[in-house]
């Protein structure tokens, strides 16, 4: 399946701070991206000044500014790419390949004989391990606008690293949403994985459908425990990517229904046909 | 502008600007005969990094190149290697993708109607795991009216069987060439490995047993380790080696391939750029493929088209074939 649009622009850095240990907040002028992406898709970006590393990285939009045709993006300094990318100054250019992947909005999950489209889920409990918190928000924000947002879960290391808290919690109390967190180091909320407040939401009967973005083995512990409650998931897969268009075959997925492009099969799955 | 991640000399990139949004609006006759078939232009894609091209076709029109080389495609489907499948590399980037394809039935029922339609010359690149899979897809694709030639993949490190096991021996090569040889009158191009000693030997076997063509190089064995994990970032644990590192590999051998042998050449390794493409014709290549600078810049082939405009253009030459072999070695 090809996702159109598919364009280059070139983007213009607009403000780039660090928001928590190795974590940036990088918004960037980029209007034919602002003006069609849509929640849980990605771009890939060429990172200027670095020509001995020549792939592009690829990133979801955390939040958009449509008054100003810009969008926001959270990433952590991981590797030489990230590295680099905390150079970058207010003002330079960077070449943005987008938009690519299936959006959030066009996920259906499936447990057993059950399906769920998100557009049809009435009871929704989003859950974010770290980062996945970014490619979330957005799908939060239309959840929450619609009335169906029940539940949020997010997750990370300690209390510095939730920096999406703030976001979240407008949200969930714009709609009356519960809102719980939880932190490797007890440092805030709950001690311990997103999977102990998800237990509950679940053994509650409080939703009919999960989304959850995260490290990959914090989506399998997610999706080990919706499974146990028979409970429909929605997960995004993030792979090495080298041409995100879909040519390459570097990001491929194990499905029940063979390999799967996270580039344009995803970066959204049902998780219960993904082979973990 | 666009910053190229190699960038050009000033004036070629100032040239290639005149140029670059209409190929073929100047006298340079941009046109190449190569095994007897004509090409619009001397640039076509390289196997693996374009699909069929539909996808590319949202950035460029795929019908301005001078063909689409398609993705392996084998008899039966391949579901090619675990992940990771890349890593980046300075200047270049391994890939052990292992020639997934869903086989040659599912392409000639989903690609073929696309570049049909889509593509002005059609290679299509041919991957066996043994002589007799090789033979297969030929038989299989000889009724496709839109293909104009066959590649034949045996250069690919990334499977166990076939591929590369067959391009590093001069036996391999004259097994897999003089079958195919009997099976098809259509233009036949030896896809060459660099993992070996002497790529003139190699190509020379090639042209004995039949081919018509030469293409070169496919991807430098390579390997990356992770010292975090202290585990390869392979799965496979090698793969291939391609982009802009390979290149003075990639020309060298072209050039050592354009002395050994009579047969036309496409050269390939690490083009980013027209400049890059010129380099390769100008050792020996008749055509040149675009590779890894797809993920880069999906444009280059385009782009790369215009700018050997330009270069003939500015330099008096009337004719791009006059470029191959043109340089001068004193």
């Amino acid at each position: 399946m090809c996702n159109e649009p598919r364009f280059c622009e070139k983007g213009i850095v607009r403000s780039h701070k660090q928001v928590g240990p190795r974590l940036y907040s990088l918004c960037i002028h980029a209007p034919q991206t602002a003006r069609t992406y849509q929640c849980g898709q990605f771009i890939h970006i060429q990172i200027p000044r670095m020509s001995d590393h020549i792939l592009r990285r690829p990133f979801s939009v955390y939040r958009t500014d449509s008054a100003k045709d810009e969008i926001e993006i959270l990433y952590q300094v991981v590797g030489a790419g990230t590295e680099h990318m905390t150079t970058l100054k207010v003002g330079e250019t960077l070449d943005v390949l987008g938009v690519m992947g299936v959006s959030w909005l066009n996920g259906v999950a499936s447990c057993g004989d059950t399906q769920i489209a998100l557009g049809d889920a009435t009871r929704v409990c989003v859950v974010a391990g770290g980062l996945g918190a970014a490619p979330l928000y957005l799908l939060t924000e239309s959840l929450a606008s619609r009335g169906v947002l029940k539940n949020v879960v997010l997750g990370a290391q300690t209390r510095g690293h939730l920096i999406t808290e703030d976001a979240y919690r407008a949200l969930v109390d714009a709609c009356g949403a519960s809102i719980h967190f939880t932190t490797d180091d007890g440092s805030f909320g709950t001690q311990g994985f997103v999977t102990l407040p998800l237990e509950e939401i679940l053994k509650a009967g409080e939703c009919d459908l999960v989304v959850c973005c995260g490290p990959e083995p914090a989506m399998r512990a997610v999706y080990k425990v919706c499974a146990t409650h028979q409970m429909p998931l929605l997960v995004s897969m993030e792979k090495r990517m080298a041409c995100g268009i879909g040519v390459c075959l570097s990001c491929v997925v194990p499905t029940t229904c063979g390999l799967k492009r996270s580039c344009v099969d995803g970066p959204i799955f049902d998780a219960a046909k993904v082979v973990w | 502008m666009t910053s190229p991640v190699y960038e050009p000399n000033a004036e070629a990139l100032n040239s290639s600007a005149t140029c670059s949004e209409h190929p073929g609006t100047s006298s340079v006759d941009m046109r190449v005969t190569f095994c007897g078939i004509e090409f619009q232009n001397p640039v076509t894609t390289a196997s693996g990094t374009f699909a069929s091209g539909k996808e590319y076709n949202a950035f460029i029109p795929v019908d301005k190149l001078g063909a689409v080389t398609t993705k392996g495609v084998s008899p039966r489907p391949w579901s090619g290697n675990d992940a990771p499948r890349i890593a980046e590399t300075p200047s270049g980037m391994l890939n052990s993708i292992g020639l997934q394809n869903p086989g040659v039935k599912a392409f000639i029922e989903h690609d073929i109607p696309w570049l049909e339609s889509h593509a002005s010359r059609v290679i299509v690149n041919v991957s066996g795991h043994s002589v007799e899979e090789y033979l297969e897809v030929i038989d299989a694709l000889e009724e496709c009216a839109c293909v104009d030639a066959y590649e034949l993949n045996i250069s690919c490190p990334n499977v166990d069987a076939g591929g590369m096991a067959f391009g590093t021996t001069v036996q391999g090569i004259t097994e897999v060439v003089s079958a195919a040889r009997e099976h098809t009158k259509h233009p036949l191009i030896a896809k060459l490995s660099p993992n070996v000693t002497d790529i003139a030997e190699m190509a020379r076997a090639a042209e004995a047993a039949g081919a018509d063509a030469i293409s070169l190089i496919n991807t430098l064995l390579g390997m990356a380790i992770n010292t975090r994990t202290r585990r390869p970032e392979l799965a496979r644990v090698v793969g291939g080696l391609s982009g802009p590192a390979v290149k003075p590999v990639a020309l060298r051998m072209v050039w050592q391939v354009h002395q050994a042998v009579g047969l036309p050449i496409i050269g390939m390794g690490g083009i980013m750029n027209a400049e890059d493409a010129i380099e390769f014709m100008l050792a020996g290549a008749s055509m040149v493929a675009v590779g890894t600078a797809n993920f880069v810049r999906p444009t280059t082939a385009l782009e790369v088209i215009s700018g050997i405009e330009a270069y003939c253009e500015r330099e008096g030459i009337s004719q791009v074939s006059e470029l191959t072999g043109a340089l001068i070695c004193s």
